[in-house]
């Protein structure tokens, strides 16, 4: 087997990069001792911890830190009160408690930045944001000394997220899984103590187990990725409940340009016979909700698509070729109806009014980072028109030809905007720009153009093939520049 | 003698007149067959000859549409415009393309007129000469 080569690599690289993510990720954190709550009971209590056990852990992850691990729930069971019994005197004669831990991370990634950030040339792209949640379950089971046993199952969760060079970072990911063990710790403690004060047991049934407890997501604070709606409470009263369905007010100018193109095999090859452009300008109001969270989304594709454009072939000098033995002479073009003048050199323009009814797939992503204050939000988007029924008017001085067609995956979008939103204010800001794409639209005949000018050496005469076009690509890109009012 | 040199004076006299032409004004040439072939890429819906440079009171010499490749023939005689009627593109309107000067009938024994998309061709044809 041969080496892989150079450009082999280039081109396997980032692929096996991404399938990569995620396959180390250590789920072993040791919370801060300090996190444990000073003791507020000046009552005590005997307890013996025996078994702390975890599963789950990262091939990645240290051993070595299941010692201090061990101790910051001791040091929790110590803050509320519990006097511990050393291993060697544990007995029945004294309450003891098993936990056994099962961390868990997740983690999201936008894979496009990724992309960026190990394409060569890019050098170390920064922007590569990583987040998720790191979440404890905590199955605890407490023995009394009757021989009653009560298990219980708390769960908590933080989130986290690296915004830079989350490729070679872990710090944030650790933090949260310090917090994550720190909620499920204090919770196991406080359940603890409940049932060591609650009256005599004695007449329980051997073994008592309560539903799971979910504990809550704890969110980051500062500048990060925001994964979650940073103000989710619902608004108070219907009618604002109603509005903040509705997102904001935006007013926005806007811009756009159209292009519509033919192409034609001619005896030079392939050569672009005709073209059309077309600019747009205005101003719009519409409803507009900023993304709120980072992540993929998936809409649906269901749309109409309307443009009208001119198509005209190119101008070209014909030159008059003159040959010994021979008279030859140019034209004069007039109208026979009118009499007057016809310029040759005019190309040919028709009018196209173009109409599709589209039904596709898209996918996007909306990436979120920022305070709770200020967001900073990007958003790439991408279209697929799977479906189309497309309708094509055609018109040539007073000659007009319509024709129906359908289109199978041959047209797409692909959208981008930027802004900045600031919740306090109820303002945002933003950018965005839109390109659609529409391969071969049909014209209901073959629209006629002339190729450039070749010398036909057969007639000794320059000339201007007449070639015969079935459709034409048309492109459109649309931006805007907004403000809105949310509400 | 004197005779003689009477006679040798209005020769060479006669020989000097012929020589610069004075025989007189050389007589336009007659009708002459002339072919005209469709090497447009256009179907010609009319084709015309006319004196003036103004066709519209002109007859169309076509019975039918004269396809790209085919010919027709006429006789023509001094001075002429032609002109061809087609459309401009296919579904477009037609248009008339009329020389932008006159052709002329020389001696030549026969003509080809060659009809281009914007241009036309006149060929004088002479006789092959045989020994």
């Amino acid at each position: 087997m041969s080496a892989p080569s150079g450009k082999r690599l280039l081109q396997v690289g980032p692929l096996a990069l991404l399938l990569g993510v995620g396959c180390a990720t250590p789920r072993l954190a040791v919370p801060n001792l300090m996190d444990a709550r000073a003791p507020t009971r000046t009552s005590t209590f005997a307890l013996s911890l025996e078994r702390v056990t975890i599963t789950n852990l990262d091939a990645d992850d240290d051993r070595r830190k299941l010692v201090p691990l061990r101790a910051t729930l001791e040091a929790h069971l110590m803050a509320s009160g519990a006097e511990l019994i050393p291993e060697v005197q544990s007995s029945t004669a004294w309450p003891s408690l098993s936990v056994h831990l099962r961390p868990e991370v997740e983690n999201h990634r936008t894979y496009v930045l990724d992309v960026l950030s190990v394409l060569p040339g890019l050098g170390l792209f920064p922007l590569t944001p990583e987040w998720g949640t790191a979440s404890v379950e905590a199955v605890l089971r407490l023995r009394f000394e009757s021989g009653h046993v009560e298990e219980r199952t708390v769960r908590g969760a933080a989130d986290y997220s690296h915004v830079f060079y989350a490729w070679h970072r872990d710090d944030a990911r650790l933090e949260a899984l310090a917090r994550a063990y720190n909620l499920a710790f204090s919770r196991v403690t406080e359940l603890v103590r409940a049932a060591l004060e609650r009256p005599d047991t004695s007449q329980r049934p051997a073994m008592a187990q309560a539903p799971p407890e979910w504990l809550g997501t704890e969110s980051e604070a500062g500048f990060r990725v925001i994964a979650r709606p940073v103000d989710a409470a619902p608004e108070p009263g219907l009618l604002r409940r109603y509005l903040g369905s509705l997102g904001g007010l935006e007013g926005a100018i806007t811009g756009g340009a159209a292009r519509v193109t033919s192409s034609a095999r001619t005896e030079a090859g392939e050569e672009r016979v005709g073209e059309g452009n077309a600019v747009t300008s205005g101003f719009r109001l519409a409803f507009f909700r900023p993304p709120s969270r980072t992540g993929f989304f998936f809409p649906p594709l269901l749309g109409f698509f309307s443009q009208d454009i001119d198509i005209s072939g190119f101008v070209d000098a014909v030159p008059v070729h003159q040959v010994p033995g021979a008279v030859t002479v140019g034209a004069r073009v007039t109208d026979p109806e009118t009499f007057t003048s016809v310029d040759l050199s005019q190309p040919l323009s028709y009018a196209l009014r173009l109409r599709s009814g589209y039904l596709g797939q898209g996918i996007g992503l909306n990436l979120v980072l920022g305070t709770d204050d200020v967001q900073l939000f990007g958003t790439l988007r991408f279209g697929l028109n799977l479906l189309e029924v497309r309708h094509t008017d055609v018109s040539l001085e007073t000659k007009r030809e319509l024709g129906w067609s359908a289109a199978f995956v041959s047209s797409g979008q692909l959208g981008a905007q930027a802004g900045l939103t600031f919740p306090d204010l109820h303002l945002s800001l933003r950018v965005a720009a839109e390109l659609e794409y529409f391969r071969s639209f049909s014209y209901p005949d073959p629209l006629e153009f002339q190729a450039a000018t070749v010398f036909n050496p057969v007639k000794e005469v320059y000339e201007r093939e007449r070639v015969f076009v079935d459709g034409a690509e048309v492109s459109t890109i649309n931006w805007q520049v907004s403000a809105t009012y949310v509400f | 003698m004197r005779a003689v040199n009477w006679t040798l004076a209005c020769l060479a006299l006669a020989l000097a007149l012929s020589a610069c032409g004075f025989d007189g004004p050389v007589p336009p040439p007659g009708p002459r067959p002339v072919e005209i072939e469709n090497q447009s890429q256009f179907s010609l819906d009319e084709l015309r000859i006319h004196v003036d440079p103004d066709y519209r009171f002109s007859k169309n010499l076509l019975a039918a549409p004269l396809l790209p490749g085919s010919r027709t023939s006429t006789v023509l005689e001094g001075f002429f415009y032609v002109t061809v009627f087609r459309e401009r593109a296919r579904g477009a309107r037609v248009i008339a393309l009329t020389s932008d000067q006159p052709l002329e009938v020389l001696d030549a024994e026969r003509f080809d007129l060659l009809v281009f998309d914007e241009s036309f061709r006149w060929v004088p044809i002479y006789a092959t000469p045989s020994f």
